[in-house]
């Protein structure tokens, strides 16, 4: 990695241990790391600190997916964050709802490894 | 005691003849009228003698018009009174016109056929033989009297006719008459009885035909070419909110149903195509219920074949979508359970494999490869069964978009690129020269299906061999063949290919991984395309499959 700034990733995962295989791919990446586990803690933490990028699970305990992302993408001051959305859900209607809402891609988990989902993360933070 | 649909009916008849007398009225006494201009001195019938009975028949058919007005509320006795009349007393009018103008010598028994005639549309049987009867007497009765000098003979002509006072010509003039009388009651009678049999049946058929729209489940309701509503069954009132009374005979528009019901009846209200049936469904918010209704247009012909109008099936697809929407819920969400866990062991053994968790011999990098590639078969497994159970519950609904078909197979071909590389095997799409007209298709769908067929292409093709894709117009469809030198399918086999879990003898023992599902899911998703898929094949030789889409021309 031949990045000057460390770029600050977002896991909004409330699955520990997909949380914690992310975690350590996008450290040994060279990203910054901040954890959530559900919908609240990750509003908190962005309103700690605006990260570069965010990848939203959908299913989450103590607020929805779609929601925070809504939120996200109705505040002017977090609009411009990139949010990939990483879930195992399929179906049209919530890929489809989940683009229109504003976010960058859509991830389905198990047709992913860590590896490709970095690389997504790399060419969206490459254009912004 | 007379039903009310019978007291109705013969209101009506009863009417009708009032009308037509008006008709026989001015028709008689223009001929009487015009005969006398056209030979004055001959005939003795003076004008004013037939005015006066013309303004005879004139009072008692207003007297017949004004009782009628009061229609329903007339009882059933005035009515049968009524009825007698209006055959009786024209029978004694004519009678006495036939007297006048010469009894034996006159043409006007020609007349008698009129009361016959009414006779014939008020009564059956028995009731137009005996007026026939009644008829007959009074002839015999005047050309008797008449005979026996009780009453005056008016002459009708000037000049002696022969017939007068000749008893043998009288008598047999009497009976031919008399005869032609009883057999016009009798062949009325007859018509009388047919007519009857008839409306029976019609009725009997109605019958038929309302009960069996009374007791459809479904909402119908019939709009003719003007717009008017011709029949509306019970459920399709309660459905539409309306009486069927306020409504039947009247043009339907849409103040006629409640506020939350406009967009419904909108739907109800048009005509529709007039070749062929539409449907649509319509979800209504009904005192805070969520309803969805679906409406069938059929287009409906007389026995012509001329269009009469529409019809309208109305069927509550509330519980079926409301049980659609849950099963739908439950495989997202189960597809989400079981790819959650298996997430984590593709991504853990992926990164193992790539070294992120410290440095690996040869071996267990070659154990943790198959390891992998054994939870990627149960995530295309889980993939596989998910489009299935779509299919079976019949949601596989299609995100159709009219586009070209080139596009897909060349991103098929790119997604299946690294596979084919690994065994040498070339891939060739042969474009067509000239641009293929647009599709319509769930570009998903298709992609999908392209991929199945590719990656069978691949799977069951030796090392070095070569697969071809192939794309052309025939007519109103678009088919697209992938061609393979592979080991082919067995003849006996080939019928069973696009059944669920099947799976060919030779390719069992070449791959044992398959699900038997490629194929069913290729099949179902071009059977709602309205298109076709099928397969040529020579075992060791190779396979040529070929799927077909059609051409909406807009």
């Amino acid at each position: 990695m031949t990045q000057q700034k460390k770029f600050a990733v977002l896991i909004i995962e409330d699955d520990t241990f997909l949380h914690e295989l992310s975690k350590k791919k996008f450290i040994q990446q060279g990203y910054e790391v901040i954890s959530a586990f559900n919908g609240e803690e990750g509003k908190r933490k962005i309103q700690q600190k605006f990260p570069d990028i965010i990848l939203l699970d959908l299913l989450l305990p103590e607020m929805d997916g779609l929601d925070l992302l809504k939120e996200l993408k109705e505040n002017r001051a977090t609009q411009h964050i990139p949010v990939v959305i990483v879930s195992n859900y399929s179906d049209r209607e919530r890929v489809q709802k989940g683009l229109a809402l504003g976010a960058s891609d859509y991830i389905i988990k198990a047709h992913f490894t860590p590896d490709e989902i970095v690389q997504k993360v790399n060419t969206l933070l490459k254009k912004s | 005691m007379m039903s009310i649909r019978r007291k109705e009916k013969l209101i009506h008849t009863l009417r009708w003849i009032v009308k037509g007398r008006w008709a026989i009225i001015v028709g008689i006494l223009a001929v009487g009228l015009a005969q006398r201009s056209i030979n004055v001195v001959s005939i003795h019938l003076p004008s004013s003698v037939m005015i006066t009975l013309a303004l005879t028949a004139i009072t008692y058919n207003l007297t017949y018009y004004f009782l009628l007005r009061r229609g329903m509320r007339l009882n059933a006795w005035t009515l049968r009174i009524l009825a007698i009349a209006q055959v009786f007393v024209d029978q004694l009018l004519f009678t006495y016109i036939i007297y006048i103008s010469g009894s034996s010598e006159s043409l006007s028994f020609i007349f008698y056929f009129f009361p016959i005639l009414i006779a014939t549309v008020l009564f059956r049987n028995i009731g137009i033989l005996l007026f026939a009867f009644v008829n007959s007497l009074l002839y015999i009765f005047l050309i008797v009297i008449e005979m026996n000098t009780i009453l005056p003979f008016v002459a009708r002509y000037d000049f002696v006719s022969g017939i007068h006072g000749n008893i043998p010509v009288m008598i047999s003039n009497t009976l031919t008459i008399v005869a032609v009388i009883m057999l016009a009651a009798f062949f009325s009678t007859y018509i009388s009885n047919m007519i009857r049999d008839r409306e029976r049946e019609i009725l009997t058929e109605q019958d038929k035909v309302n009960s069996i729209l009374n007791s459809l489940p479904d909402g119908v309701i019939m709009i003719d070419v003007t717009g008017k509503v011709i029949a509306l069954n019970p459920q399709g009132a309660e459905m539409l909110q309306v009486k069927a009374s306020a409504i039947i005979d009247n043009i339907l528009v849409k103040e006629n149903f409640i506020p939350e019901l406009q967009e419904l009846g909108a739907h109800i209200i048009q005509q529709g195509s007039h070749t062929h049936i539409e449907s649509k469904e319509i979800e209504v918010e009904e005192r805070g219920m969520r309803h969805v209704y679906k409406i069938t247009t059929i287009p409906v012909f007389n026995a012509l074949g001329k269009i009469m109008g529409s019809m309208k099936v109305i069927t509550d697809y509330t519980r079926e979508r409301e049980l659609d929407r849950m099963k739908s819920d439950f495989i997202s969400i189960a597809a989400h359970q079981l790819r959650t866990p298996l997430s984590g062991v593709k991504w853990l053994l992926k990164m193992i494999i790539d070294g992120d968790m410290g440095p690996l011999n040869e071996e267990q990098r070659k154990f943790l490869t198959r390891g992998y590639q054994n939870q990627e078969r149960m995530i295309s497994l889980i993939n596989d069964l998910l489009d299935v159970s779509r299919i079976e519950e019949g949601r596989f609904k299609l995100n159709t978009e009219l586009q070209q078909i080139e596009k897909s197979i060349i991103e098929s071909i790119r997604a299946i690129e690294t596979l084919a590389q690994k065994k040498n095997i070339q891939v060739r799409f042969i474009k067509p020269e000239k641009l293929l007209p647009p599709v319509l298709f769930d570009k998903e769908k298709i992609e999908l299906v392209l991929q199945n067929l590719l990656d069978n292409a691949i799977k069951y093709t030796k090392k070095n061999g070569h697969v071809l894709v192939n794309i052309l117009q025939e007519g109103n469809m678009v088919t697209v063949s992938i061609q393979d030198n592979g080991v082919g399918i067995p003849q006996d086999q080939q019928k069973k290919l696009f059944s669920k879990f099947f799976r060919a003898r030779n390719v069992m023992q070449m791959h044992t991984d398959g699900s038997g599902l490629g194929l069913f899911i290729v099949k179902n998703v071009l059977t709602t395309h309205g298109g076709d898929v099928g397969i040529e094949s020579e075992e060791g030789k190779g396979t040529k499959v070929w799927f077909s889409l059609p051409i909406h021309r807009v």
